[in-house]
């Protein structure tokens, strides 16, 4: 069993009889710190997608499913095509199916990842926690502020705007946390 | 007839102090001033945390002992102890308070005889008051369900319109109106009344000062100490705990114990009327928050701390709803919790009838908002009516 808290974007679980991969999450501090968490869930079984609210300590039966290395090879609209990185075979996904991963890969990167298949079918991606990615657009940093504690919106390579810590720049290298999008720390 | 919701169960846990179950007791005074029949037990893991709270009124006599207020009796079970729980006699609503979870054996108890046509209970999580924007992307959220007899959903409280809104109930707006329509002769005399109700002698011309309550976590108090030892008019009335003995030792200290009033253990009704009678009431925690809101008295709060000052967040969230764009109201609440210099007091007890009227029309939106109570009830009748099989 793992607790709601361990759970992350591309993690598959079982509830009753179904199987939910979640594509979403949002993370929030309840009453004296508690988490409380909104997942954003597929049905692996009706293909129907729901918003869930959690406790942090709701405990979930997680299904480990087949997992394949692959490579993003390049993005045609709304299709993300990957390959495995041993037999070259193809696979496809959509941006739905890759929920809030989806802004934290590129086709130019070398970053591998693993496709989850359900039944035969690719279902979702497992990123690693952390992956490190370049500010592209951010307002001018704030010299003497290494506090790390306030914030501001700076867009990613991906093309997603997380918060980052008011000292970054325009090309500052930085480690996002994949399973809320909260900026970690910079990386010289 | 498709038929309304007439049996709840409550379930909460007692995680430190008196919070939780404060909460609880105010949903059922609530429930208890709605004019509706209801059947409702409330499963607490501590009843006798209930003994102290209705202030040595009720004692605890084991599983199904009853509760009365007013109209309403409550059948109060003790978590560890569900023996006697008809294992047919599933709720319409269940009400689990801050996601403490539910008993082991309360599922098994009220799933095992009903029928599997039966329809669905109501399951809300009523989660802890914040006024932070994403308790919307919350509210009437559903959840997941260990059992498909029980329908899970987040119920959000809060200062927001369009989310679940505060408990209230008609007792708690009289006191504030009878409150709010003494002159100042009237607020003495009450005043008086109260102090020999609770037994603390008083001197006459404390009476007429200023009156601070407060109620207060461990903290760092040379600031209210700077500023209540300066000010020549103004009397501190000290709810028991931790923190205001600590803020009672360090007036003593310096020579100014006079000015604390130190009182007992009040009661949630007698409590209110506290908030009601002083000028401004430094609180603490989420029910003290509500409460203090509610009252539309002047007031700072103190939140719940905890890791990486993560609570300063809550703090922030809540002035600005309060008090936007006013810097100096909203300062004055950051520094509180910071335990920054005794001016925050100085400022407040400075700033006057803006200031007062601030909080009055802060509380009078809450109150537009609606009852909690209210709302939890109508999400659950609405929920019967248009579900299948009622």
């Amino acid at each position: 069993m793992v607790t709601t808290t361990q759970l992350k974007v591309g993690s598959v679980f079982k509830m009753g009889n179904d199987l939910f991969a979640i594509t979403k999450m949002q993370g929030n501090k309840s009453g004296r710190g508690a988490q409380v968490i909104k997942f954003r869930v597929k049905n692996l079984l009706t293909g129907t997608t729901s918003d869930v609210a959690l406790n942090g300590g709701d405990k979930f039966e997680e299904v480990e499913l087949d997992v394949r290395k692959t490579n993003l090879s390049y993005v045609d609209g709304e299709t993300y095509v990957f390959m495995d990185n041993e037999t070259y075979e193809q696979f496809e996904l959509t941006q739905e199916d890759l929920g809030d991963n989806a802004g934290y890969i590129t086709p130019e990167d070398e970053l591998e990842v693993g496709i989850t298949f359900y039944e035969g079918k690719p279902i979702g991606i497992k990123m690693p926690t952390s992956v490190v990615r370049t500010i592209t657009y951010c307002e001018p940093g704030l010299k003497g502020d290494t506090s790390g504690k306030s914030y501001k919106p700076a867009t990613l390579d991906t093309g997603i705007e997380v918060m980052v810590a008011l000292f970054c720049e325009i090309g500052t290298k930085v480690r996002i946390d994949t399973r809320d999008g909260s900026f970690m720390e910079r990386v010289l | 007839m498709k038929r309304l919701t007439r049996s709840i169960d409550i379930t909460t846990r007692v995680v430190d102090n008196y919070g939780d179950a404060g909460v609880a007791l105010r949903l059922l005074r609530s429930l208890s001033l709605m004019g509706r029949e209801f059947r409702i037990r409330l499963f607490i893991d501590d009843p006798s945390i209930l003994e102290i709270l209705l202030g040595g009124g009720w004692r605890f006599g084991g599983a199904g002992t009853v509760l009365r207020l007013e109209a309403l009796s409550v059948s109060v079970f003790d978590w560890s102890d569900l023996q006697p729980l008809e294992s047919e006699d599933g709720p319409d609503l269940l009400i689990e308070m801050f996601g403490g979870g539910l008993p082991d054996s309360y599922l098994p108890a009220i799933s095992s005889g009903r029928p599997e046509e039966a329809a669905g209970i109501v399951w809300l999580n009523l989660e802890h008051l914040t006024a932070e924007h994403w308790a919307s992307d919350y509210h009437l959220t559903p959840s997941f369900s260990p059992d498909p007899h029980l329908n899970k959903f987040f119920f959000m409280p809060g200062f927001r319109e369009g989310l679940g809104g505060l408990i209230f109930d008609s007792a708690f707006l009289s006191l504030k109106r009878k409150w709010d329509g003494l002159d100042r002769a009237g607020k003495r005399a009450e005043r008086r009344k109260l102090l020999d109700r609770w037994e603390i002698p008083c001197g006459e011309a404390q009476a007429d000062d200023i009156w601070v309550s407060v109620f207060s976590y461990e903290k760092d108090f040379a600031a209210l100490v700077e500023y209540a030892c300066r000010a020549n008019d103004t009397t501190l009335l000290l709810s028991p705990g931790k923190g205001t003995a600590l803020l009672e030792g360090m007036m003593r200290e310096r020579g100014a114990g006079g000015k604390c009033l130190s009182l007992p253990f009040l009661p949630q009704g007698e409590w209110d009327e506290l908030l009601f009678s002083c000028d401004i009431n430094l609180v603490r925690g989420e029910e003290s928050l509500s409460r203090a809101a509610l009252s539309g008295r002047p007031f700072l709060w103190q939140a719940y701390p905890f890791a990486e000052e993560g609570q300063m967040e809550k703090v922030e969230a809540f002035v600005d709803l309060l008090c936007p764009g006013n810097r100096e109201i909203s300062g004055l609440f950051v520094a509180y919790n910071q335990n920054r210099g005794c001016e925050v007091f100085s400022h407040l007890m400075k700033t006057g009838a803006s200031t007062a009227e601030l909080f009055k029309n802060f509380a009078k939106k809450l109150e537009n908002f609606g009852n909690c109570a209210d709302q939890l009830i109508q999400f659950s009748d609405n929920y019967i009516r248009f579900s299948k099989g009622r």
